[in-house]
């Protein structure tokens, strides 16, 4: 029986195993369930091959004391370069500060490290994301209607600039009203479940802006669920795989093209500087674009 | 007739004996550490270090405090499936009340204090209101939850004093504080269950709970005991992720109540109750803990960690049945 468990126990985990000798880059990701993130991993992977960097993934599966734990262990593990997706950008301060007094680097990514300093932080302009969402959406309802909004994450920069980016444009219209804005904390799954209750309270309803897609994945299951596709047009933000595949079926009218595997591989870029010993700049704002219908034909 | 030699008889307690007592159920459960330990070792040359080894003890410490109030819970024959919900309820109210008053101690105590409040609602209404545990906790998963969420509006509250961090965070010399903590409460626990007639009451509860009764053991009384503690300990843990992060989340330790029955069950506790020790579960919390982390030393893809994980419980748990 003990032979048995130490030969499983050691063929289980070499399986997991990825073998390289070169230097290591640590990624701290918050969560792998939403595909946003996965293509920032492949993104980050693919660039790390080719610069001949390992690359460590751990995610905390939208949990900040998990996160807190890995980045320990990635610091533990000797890494060259810490990346980092916060969880939540106060909570994972204090894990930050530990990595850079044992004098490893870090590069934050999509999400900051409020209140300290990192070697670079990437992310995109939320708020021109919001307003690019915003103009669509006048567009597509000829400045009049009413509005759904599925909020993320509370208290998440993210969100708070989409909204802000978002009723910047939309205070301009008289005709545009936003009847309800609830959380589906950027899921796919909490966007389907408020979308039913918004549907049921709000019998006359035009148009449904989410924060991000996945909560407009989610809404568009509940509103054909509800035979009301013909009279809401969603509107999402991230340009995943879903998403685009949901404009091409006409379930959604528009999304906002993020490039995650572009601002990770340009992380991975950054990290292999810095080992390298160059420096690099502070602050990267990766540039977005507007997907409709016409993009994708 | 000749005088039984004393070296054969039952009552003989050298120290080998005594150590050989102390870990004859566990012996498996160790075996099975040395085994993990020993892997990782080979596999990663940053595993044995002291500085991983201390960390280790840190990452477990939480989740220990938590599983050692699971224990109770466990061995009177109960469950309790609240405790993430109140960890995060405690952290929350220990994070409001330091914001509040300007004072770590008063947020310790209020953290500590909703804990146990909510054990006793809990230990109240399976005791009296003759519900299951099952239910009740699980329906104040949900409650607490809901009364965290509802508190702080859904957002994490911040901006607490960075000596608040020491608790979760800091370290004494070489040892983590948080460890120091969680030694604390074991040592406490092992002495209130081996040591204590409690102890043995709660359970002979979880054995045979009619037997208990007739035994005139004041069963309902331990009953509630047993949720005050688990409810006590739930806050403990909340205040030392708050402490930790320098922030309460409103949505910390979720599915923390898997975990911790995980921790205590490998440990070797029956969920029928009466079976179960408290360093059965400190063995317990030390195997997930040494998994995690040496998959995340190795770098054991992501997607993988999970698998493997469940994997290797699943082989512990049948490898120490089959011991």
């Amino acid at each position: 029986m003990k032979k048995f468990v130490v030969v499983m126990l050691i063929a289980v985990v070499i399986a997991g195993l990825g073998f390289s000798a070169q230097k290591v880059i640590g990624f701290a990701v918050s969560t792998l369930a939403n595909p946003f993130f996965v293509s920032m991993k492949e993104g980050g992977e693919a660039k790390a091959a080719e610069l001949g960097l390992e690359m460590i993934v751990l995610d905390a599966q939208d949990s900040s004391e998990k996160q807190y734990s890995q980045i320990q262990d990635l610091i533990t593990r000797n890494v060259d370069v810490l990346i980092v997706n916060p969880c939540d950008s106060d909570a994972v301060v204090p894990a930050v500060m530990e990595a850079k007094m044992m004098g490893i680097p870090v590069i934050t990514v999509t999400r900051p490290a409020n209140g300290i300093e990192v070697n670079q932080h990437l992310d995109i302009d939320n708020k021109e994301a919001g307003m690019l969402a915003a103009e669509a959406l006048v567009e597509a309802l000829d400045g009049t209607g009413k509005i759904a909004v599925l909020e993320g994450i509370p208290g998440a920069p993210s969100a708070n600039d989409r909204q802000a980016g978002f009723m910047a444009v939309i205070d301009q219209y008289d005709g545009l009203e936003v009847v309800t804005s609830l959380t589906a904390n950027y899921s796919r799954e909490e966007g389907a479940r408020v979308m039913e209750d918004v549907l049921q309270g709000n019998p006359e309803l035009d148009a449904v802006y989410a924060h991000n897609d996945e909560m407009a994945l989610g809404a568009v299951r509940a509103i054909v669920a509800a035979g009301r596709m013909n009279e809401i047009k969603v509107f999402g933000i991230d340009a995943v795989d879903d998403a685009i595949m949901a404009i091409k079926n006409g379930e959604m009218v528009a999304t906002v093209k993020q490039q995650p595997a572009l601002q990770m591989a340009m992380a991975v870029e950054a990290a292999n500087d810095i080992i390298n010993g160059k420096t690099v700049e502070k602050l990267v704002i990766v540039p977005l674009q507007l997907i409709t219908i016409e993009q994708i034909q | 007739m000749e005088k039984p030699l004393k070296k054969d008889s039952i009552y003989k307690n050298d120290h080998i004996t005594k150590v050989r007592k102390l870990l004859k159920g566990e012996l498996g459960l160790l075996l099975i550490l040395a085994v993990l330990i020993v892997t990782f070792m080979i596999l990663s040359p940053y595993f044995f270090t002291s500085r991983n080894l201390l960390n280790i003890t840190r990452q477990i410490s939480i989740t220990l405090i938590v599983a050692i109030g699971m224990t109770f819970v466990i061995l009177t024959g109960e469950i309790d499936l609240s405790v993430g919900s109140l960890a995060a309820l405690a952290g929350v109210a220990a994070a409001a009340a330091i914001n509040a008053t300007g004072s770590i101690l008063i947020g310790i105590i209020a953290g500590l204090v909703m804990g146990f409040a909510m054990g006793a609602i809990n230990g109240l209404l399976i005791v009296y209101g003759k519900v299951q545990s099952f239910i009740v906790t699980l329906a104040m998963l949900g409650i607490a939850r809901g009364i965290a969420l509802v508190w702080t509006g859904g957002k994490p509250i911040s901006g607490l004093p960075i000596s608040f961090g020491t608790m979760g965070a800091g370290y004494v010399g070489m040892v983590p504080v948080s460890t120091i903590i969680a030694a604390g409460v074991f040592l406490i626990a092992y002495y209130f269950m081996n040591r204590t007639k409690h102890g043995i009451y709660m359970r002979s509860i979880g054995a045979n709970t009619e037997a208990a009764k007739l035994s005139a053991i004041p069963v309902k009384k331990y009953r509630i005991i047993a949720f005050l503690i688990s409810g006590l300990l739930s806050g403990l843990g909340g205040i030392l992720i708050t402490s930790r992060l320098l922030s309460a989340q409103p949505t910390a330790a979720e599915g923390m109540e898997l975990n911790v029955i995980a921790a205590v069950i490998l440990g070797g506790a029956s969920l029928s109750g009466g079976i179960g020790t408290i360093l059965g579960t400190l063995l317990g919390a030390m195997v997930i803990g040494v998994i995690d982390n040496g998959m995340n030393l190795v770098g054991v893809s992501a997607f993988f960690q999970q698998i493997v994980k469940g994997i290797i419980i699943l082989i512990a748990v049948m490898a120490k049945r089959g011991e």
